[in-house]
């Protein structure tokens, strides 16, 4: 598979779990929380070991396309709860 | 899908050069570009200004492979911004950790005048950026999920808007072994004009703030407090109540690091949670640096989690 329709087809999987209803209920659950409000406690995985994993290995040789492609392999492969352009450190 | 832009000015107009080691995940150790006194006049004043050409190359790119499938933001928020608007971790990069801690008994008026040119550069920028119409609604950051009631959420594209809709994140690891009265006087106080301009606040990393939580209360806007693996929770429980959100994080080795001890596992998290069930709490597992190639270990974590807060929030 090239590269672009590697990274498309990681793109779609990302947009299934946006998509997902439970994501609404965590937001929810977010917004009352982060609001000082009694809620169960929230669960956060910020990130782990992202490097091994199998699904970290690169398909993309392409910088820009490899930044993507982390992005969303990540998201995809449930190894974090969310990343941000700010998770690279702490 | 964020598109972050390209920026003309970031850092501070001297390198940092880090000598790292031959393993690929481990140290390094950071070349001081601040080694005399007046080495500070070789700083810039940060400025917020966009490479337009190169940002709207990456931005066409990203939206012909992706754009009919998701929606792609352009983030246009400034350089400076986050980790690299805390002030605490760029001083480190620049003067050195053991060599701040010395100034502040050695030349503490020199060390005043460099925060205070830092925390005026980073004010500068960001309110160029948001004079400019930059800022975005995907500039929300809490190191958590950056939701609250108070905020719209954050959003794709929805650009101008002001930093007092935004949450703000802000740490000061590097402060960690600095004592309460240091840390106000050389670091809070710098750091309070640039939050102040925020909706809401986060503060910590995973520095210590069992000492520091007093210290932290003259924040006006702040929300969520982390407190580390580093951090005393229960004596953190007594002083942040319900007033602020706790953002405790247990230790990513007691908890996945090594095995997964479950019995262990669910000891630790039981007596944390009971000591701050009073409180505002979200658990955080973060930087885990190896589960030893097995990822069903944090699947196996999230489930005795979900059971322990299940007995102790009853």
């Amino acid at each position: 598979m090239q590269e672009r329709d590697y990274l498309r087809d990681l793109a779609r999987r990302y947009v299934d779990i946006c998509q997902d209803s439970a994501q609404d209920q965590r937001r929810q659950l977010w917004r009352r929380h982060n609001s000082l409000q009694a809620t169960r406690p929230p669960i956060y995985i910020r990130a782990f070991a992202w490097h091994e994993m199998s699904e970290s290995q690169p398909q993309c040789q392409d910088p820009l396309y490899r930044h993507y492609e982390d992005f969303s392999g990540a998201i995809c492969s449930g190894t974090v709860s969310t990343m941000t352009r700010s998770s690279s450190r702490g | 899908m964020t598109v972050r832009a390209e920026h003309l000015c970031s850092g501070w107009g001297v390198q940092a050069e880090r000598r790292r080691t031959d393993d690929a995940y481990g140290s390094f150790k950071v070349d001081y570009p601040i080694r005399r006194p007046e080495d500070v006049d070789l700083l810039r004043s940060p400025r917020h200004e966009i490479d337009e050409a190169r940002t709207a190359e990456k931005l066409s790119r990203v939206q012909d492979c992706l754009g009919d499938l998701i929606g792609v933001d352009m983030d246009r928020g400034p350089a400076y911004w986050t980790w690299a608007a805390d002030l605490s971790t760029d001083l480190g990069y620049l003067r050195g950790i053991e060599h701040f801690m010395l100034d502040m008994i050695d030349r503490p008026q020199w060390l005043h005048q460099l925060l205070g040119f830092m925390s005026a550069g980073v004010s500068q920028a960001q309110q160029q950026s948001e004079a400019a119409g930059d800022l975005g609604m995907s500039g929300h950051y809490n190191q958590a999920m950056a939701y609250a009631e108070e905020l719209d959420d954050p959003a794709a594209n929805q650009h101008q808007v002001h930093r007092r809709q935004l949450w703000c994140f802000t740490a000061a690891q590097e402060f960690t072994g600095v004592s309460p009265d240091m840390h106000d006087e050389f670091l809070l106080q710098y750091q309070l004009p640039i939050m102040e301009q925020f909706g809401l606040v986060a503060y910590g990393c995973c520095e210590d703030l069992t000492e520091k939580i007093d210290m932290l209360r003259q924040i006006p806007n702040l929300r969520r407090i982390a407190v580390s693996p580093f951090a005393d929770v229960r004596r953190c429980a007594e002083q942040i109540g319900r007033d602020y959100v706790f953002s405790y994080r247990p230790s990513p080795t007691d908890m996945v690091g090594y095995g997964l001890d479950d019995v262990q596992v669910r000891q630790l998290l039981r007596d944390d949670l009971i000591a701050c069930r009073d409180s505002c709490v979200d658990i955080t597992l973060k930087d885990v640096e190896t589960v030893e190639g097995d990822p069903q270990r944090v699947r196996q974590w999230v489930q005795s989690c979900r059971q322990v807060i299940d007995e102790v929030f009853v």
